[in-house]
């Protein structure tokens, strides 16, 4: 597949979500495609979820900015703004949007559970990643949104997580939770009936009554805000089920990463996203041309003689050591090389059936950290 | 058979190691590591995996199926099994609320579907499993020698060994804060309870395992006595082949017979190249978390089976090495 597939997904969707196991350069592929989008005239925006903020780092972003900060590209009509997820801004926005009152807004605000579920405890970065998704997807100012996930592990959470925030306030036991307390007042919730009072009676011979009622009461206030969510939550889930937006996976060479590509690649077909592509990150490449690599990883028979005329020519105090040497060091990796293409087959056929695009990034002899390293990738992206 | 109590004890003579890192660093292939090095020494182990899918018992033991929540001894002394969220919730339920109850209250569908949509828990059981593990005794003598988890992955927001805290300070009484606080204190004893950092010889990692080593030790009091550093690769041209690259570049750029000097050139190229940068990153990590590392080497083809595992064993259980920052 050529770098034309590539292009044609940045050119045609509104949000391009990156996803993919921990590790395989899915923050660097991101940015590298936002890179590519906006110096060919797109108005972008990069959106990286993971709290170590890895590409805020790449990027020169300050952490703990929720703002989109812009970086300079070369491009007179595209531009590029770069935007860290801040959980508990995104949520604070929410509660202030749908809050029905002040009161209600500072009851869960202050609320020791609401603190402590926005920040600390995993599964709400994701309820805040789509809603910052949507916030952006709708924001004027951008043609496009790409955006970084968290490891994979996690993908499915934050694809099912604005269905998780609908089931969870449609719930009985939450309606339970919620309704009596409003008409018996803050703390009512020794006024139950039937058997929600003795599922809540079980969990409070756990949990404490004060837990309870901490929890009581912030869904009391979430209640109030509850339709509001729960439409947001709707729009999100279609926002990610639309043509306007684009799944590509981001993987590794090796079995491992291959074999949970591929799983991934089926999750996400059964929750019936589109797929875009598929970019292989960090394959070994042959430097030299493909009689050289055969050769290499040949059976060896003609090696030999390959290596007693590169001997002769070699300095002739070290030749025999030395030739052996980097004959050895090059069959080596030649047969690296062929292994990364052997693993990346079967996802290559894969895209190739479906018609995703399907494009291998090298292996690079340093690290990518500046815009520099970015755009050299991104113009890997134009060598199919 | 046993061992003299020396530096290996650290790891091989607690009774908890936790195994943290970020994604793809190889934090399974570090536990079961560890785990099948423990059970070959003659300890009792447990390899618990927490996260939606098991991928150690397929490494230990090729061809094995599923050995789920209950688990399964995979080869003598070692027994794997997958930390289930609800099957923990249940038998905790069971203890609290005897087991009939338990079950109707696992069973009731509002009550998963609030457990579902509810963050947090699943962290607090699963640790409060591991606990429970630690704490089982057969006529005084501990079931298990050793537990290894393989923790999820950081990055994350490091939270999974950060709830029990949460909870202790959220849950202002009752069982539920009761039992957060005596699993605070199993993470914090330094007498049972190691983790064991994962890191790959990379930039992000090697940061992110600096912040994971702060956070961990200095705020929840965990012990750890080394890091582990993944998939380094070895020096391709030790001296005196260095100039190796320059003398074959000096041939042209024709091939001579049927292979290019300059290719072979760009072959040792790349991976001396990516030899310098993985040893830079791994004095920056040294020097990042003062703590001696276990540099594991890079495997072609990857860890893909027991022997695999087996040859890991030495460099991960060695006494670990201060690398010269």
């Amino acid at each position: 597949m050529t770098a034309d597939a590539i292009d044609a997904l940045l050119e045609d969707h509104r949000v391009l979500i990156c996803a993919g196991t921990g590790g395989v350069g899915k923050t660097t592929c991101s940015a590298a495609l936002a890179r590519r989008a906006a110096s060919r005239g797109r108005r972008v925006a990069v959106l990286t979820i993971d709290p170590a903020r890895r590409l805020a780092d790449a990027l020169g972003v300050t952490p703990d900015d929720d703002e989109a900060r812009e970086v300079a590209t070369d491009d007179g009509d595209g531009s590029l703004h770069v935007f860290a997820l801040d959980s508990r801004r995104t949520f604070d926005r929410l509660v202030d949007r749908f809050a029905p009152d002040a009161a209600t807004r500072e009851r869960i605000l202050d609320n020791p559970l609401y603190q402590q579920v926005v920040t600390s405890i995993a599964g709400s970065s994701e309820y805040a990643a789509m809603e910052r998704v949507y916030e952006i997807a709708h924001d004027p100012h951008y043609d496009l949104l790409v955006v970084d996930t968290p490891p994979a592990e996690h993908v499915l959470d934050f694809l099912e997580a604005p269905g998780r925030i609908a089931g969870f306030l449609e719930s009985r036991i939450v309606s339970l939770l919620v309704k009596p307390t409003l008409s018996a007042g803050r703390f009512g919730l020794r006024v139950f009936e039937g058997a929600g009072r003795r599922v809540l009676g079980l969990l409070e011979r756990i949990s404490g009554l004060d837990f309870l009622e901490d929890l009581s009461e912030l869904l009391v206030a979430i209640e109030s805000v509850a339709d509001g969510l729960h439409g947001r939550a709707q729009e999100v889930g279609e926002l990610l089920r639309s043509d306007a937006c684009c799944f590509l996976l981001v993987t590794g060479p090796t079995r491992e990463l291959v074999r949970r590509g591929d799983g991934f690649l089926s999750q996400l077909e059964d929750a019936q996203v589109r797929i875009g592509g598929v970019i292989a990150n960090r394959a070994r490449q042959w430097p030299g041309d493909e009689a050289e690599l055969a050769l290499l990883c040949g059976s060896g028979a003609g090696l030999a003689d390959e290596l007693a005329v590169l001997e002769a020519s070699l300095e002739r105090s070290r030749a025999h050591a030395g030739a052996r040497a980097a004959v050895e060091l090059a069959t080596g990796y030649a047969s690296q090389v062929m292994l990364d293409r052997e693993t990346l087959a079967p996802l290559r056929v894969r895209a190739q059936r479906r018609g995703w695009a399907f494009h291998v990034l090298p292996e690079l002899a340093s690290d990518v950290h500046d815009l520099g390293g970015l755009d050299a990738i991104s113009e890997r992206f134009t060598r199919s | 058979m046993d061992e003299p109590l020396d530096s290996r004890a650290s790891l091989l003579g607690s009774r908890l190691v936790i195994v943290t890192g970020k994604g793809g660093t190889g934090k399974t292939t570090v536990a079961a590591t560890l785990a099948l090095a423990a059970a070959a020494r003659g300890r009792r182990v447990l390899l618990a995996e927490v996260g939606r899918t098991e991928q150690a018992p397929v490494l230990i033991a090729p061809g094995t199926g599923s050995v789920g929540h209950a688990g399964r001894e995979l080869v003598p002394g070692l027994r794997a099994m997958r930390i289930d969220p609800f099957e923990a919730l249940g038998e905790y339920l069971g203890l609290q609320l005897g087991v009939a109850i338990a079950n109707r209250v696992v069973r009731n569908r509002g009550f998963r579907q609030l457990m579902t949509a509810t963050p947090g828990w699943r962290e607090l059981i699963t640790l409060g499993k591991i606990w429970h593990l630690e704490q089982q005794r057969v006529q005084a003598e501990p079931v298990l020698d050793l537990i290894v988890v393989d923790a999820p992955a950081t990055g994350h927001g490091l939270t999974f060994l950060d709830v029990p805290h949460l909870v202790a300070s959220a849950v202002r009484s009752g069982p539920l804060r009761r039992n957060a606080s005596e699993v605070e204190q199993l993470l914090a004893d330094p007498a049972r309870t190691r983790l064991l950092p994962v890191a790959l010889a990379e930039e992000l990692p090697v940061h992110e395992t600096q912040e994971v080593v702060e956070r961990l030790r200095g705020e929840r009091g965990i012990s750890i006595d080394r890091v582990v550093v993944n998939a380094v690769e070895s020096d391709p041209l030790p001296p005196p082949l260095g100039d190796l690259p320059a003398q074959l570049r000096s041939l042209g750029s024709q091939k001579i017979g049927r292979l290019a000097p300059a290719t072979l050139a760009a072959c040792l190229e790349h991976r001396c190249a990516r030899h310098a940068l993985h040893r830079h990153h791994v004095r920056e990590l040294a020097r990042a978390t003062g703590l001696p590392l276990a540099v594991l080497p890079y495997v072609s083809g990857g860890v893909n089976g027991p022997d695999d595992l087996a040859a890991l064993a030495a460099p991960l259980l060695a006494e670990p090495v201060a690398v010269d920052a």
